[in-house]
């Protein structure tokens, strides 16, 4: 599985709180924390593979059990919400 | 291509309004000799710019045909608002607001709502204890400074498709006695909620809420980063579930009130 993030107007993040607001024409979203430095490591111009995504993820924030499997959801969830595009490999 | 310079004698032709909106003026040109423009000064009461001007408008608004006045000035608010808001594209954060001032300080909270939820009912009540900056828009500029547009109220009259504009000296609204600051805002929510509920909300979930209920955001540079200094220079951003208007008031009450010591402080 590979993802990218979906190109915003703008984001901001608020340091406070860990969270990142998205702005999409027309609409906002508020990222949770974990979903923001997500966020933060995709790119809007190039797919990576989301194996990569929780190797990367687990240096930097605590993963449960099954990161694979936290990751994979989290990623649905966005994508459900317009903000990352999931693609099969290949 | 350039634009095609304005005839004199189509200026000549018509009767200029001047009238003031988020600090823009918008000039409002009737064909002469229409019947439409007493009422649209008795209107707009509070946003008239009067005496004799060189200086250019800001924006210029033709009133569009329509099959009686009636519709020709329902018509007319909304071009009013749309060439003002155009005019501060990029310039200010603008949202869709009705703005009350508190009328000794100045201190201005934005009820924020889309339309038909509430902005003009809320304005036409509370402008009887605060200060009347509008029922539709409220501007605030990089200082945290707000913008008034004090606009005929737009208010729906039962079986017809057109607004009544009501100017607020009619209905008897308050003047602010001074300029206004935006002191808090709170996203206005009439789903029934009795008595009502005030919640504080999160810096990022207030950002992207108003993010929401903002015109032309996107044109300013860094826009979200312009909407948190709007929201930071405040008490903070509610968000108040209501069913009826005195609720609301007590609740607003509050929220002014904390608005004022944060800005006194």
């Amino acid at each position: 599985m590979r993802v990218r993030a979906v190109p915003t107007v703008d984001v901001l993040d608020v340091e406070e709180d860990g969270e990142r607001v998205l702005l999409f024409e027309g609409r906002a979203l508020v990222l949770s924390p974990v979903a923001s430095v997500v966020h933060s490591l995709l790119s809007t111009s190039e797919d990576r593979a989301v194996a990569d995504l929780v190797a990367e993820l687990a240096e930097l924030v605590p993963m449960p059990p099954d990161p694979e499997a936290a990751v994979g959801a989290l990623l649905a969830d966005l994508a459900d919400q317009g903000v990352v595009r999931v693609t099969a490999n290949g | 291509m350039p634009a095609a310079p304005i005839p004199s004698n189509a200026i000549n032709d018509t009767e200029a309004v001047r009238v003031t909106a988020l600090g823009v003026v918008v000039e409002v040109r009737f064909p002469v000799g229409s019947t439409a423009v007493e009422a649209f000064r008795e209107q707009w009461s509070r946003a008239l710019v009067e005496g004799p001007s060189e200086a250019a408008p800001g924006a210029v608004v033709e009133p569009a045909d329509a099959p009686s006045d009636e519709a020709l000035l329902h018509t007319l608010t909304t071009q009013v608002t749309i060439a003002a808001i155009e005019a501060q594209a990029g310039r200010l954060v603008m949202l869709h607001a009705a703005g009350l001032a508190d009328p000794v300080s100045g201190v201005a909270v934005a009820l924020v709502a889309p339309s038909g939820t509430g902005k003009t009912t809320s304005a036409a009540h509370l402008g009887q204890r605060w200060a009347y900056l509008s029922d539709e828009t409220v501007g605030v500029d990089p200082s945290g400074a707000v913008l008034p547009y004090p606009k005929p109220l737009s208010i729906v009259q039962p079986g017809k498709w057109t607004k009544a504009q009501v100017s607020p000296d009619s209905l008897g609204l308050l003047s602010p006695s001074r300029s206004s600051r935006l002191g808090a805002l709170v996203l206005l929510v009439r789903d029934g909620t009795t008595p009502a509920t005030s919640e504080r909300l999160r810096r990022s979930v207030a950002i992207a809420r108003l993010a929401e209920h903002s015109s032309f955001l996107a044109r300013l540079p860094e826009p979200l980063a312009a909407l948190d200094r709007a929201v930071a220079g405040t008490a903070g951003c509610w968000e108040v579930r209501y069913s009826s208007l005195d609720d609301l008031e007590a609740a607003v009450a509050v929220v002014m009130a904390e608005a004022v010591v944060e800005a006194a402080s």
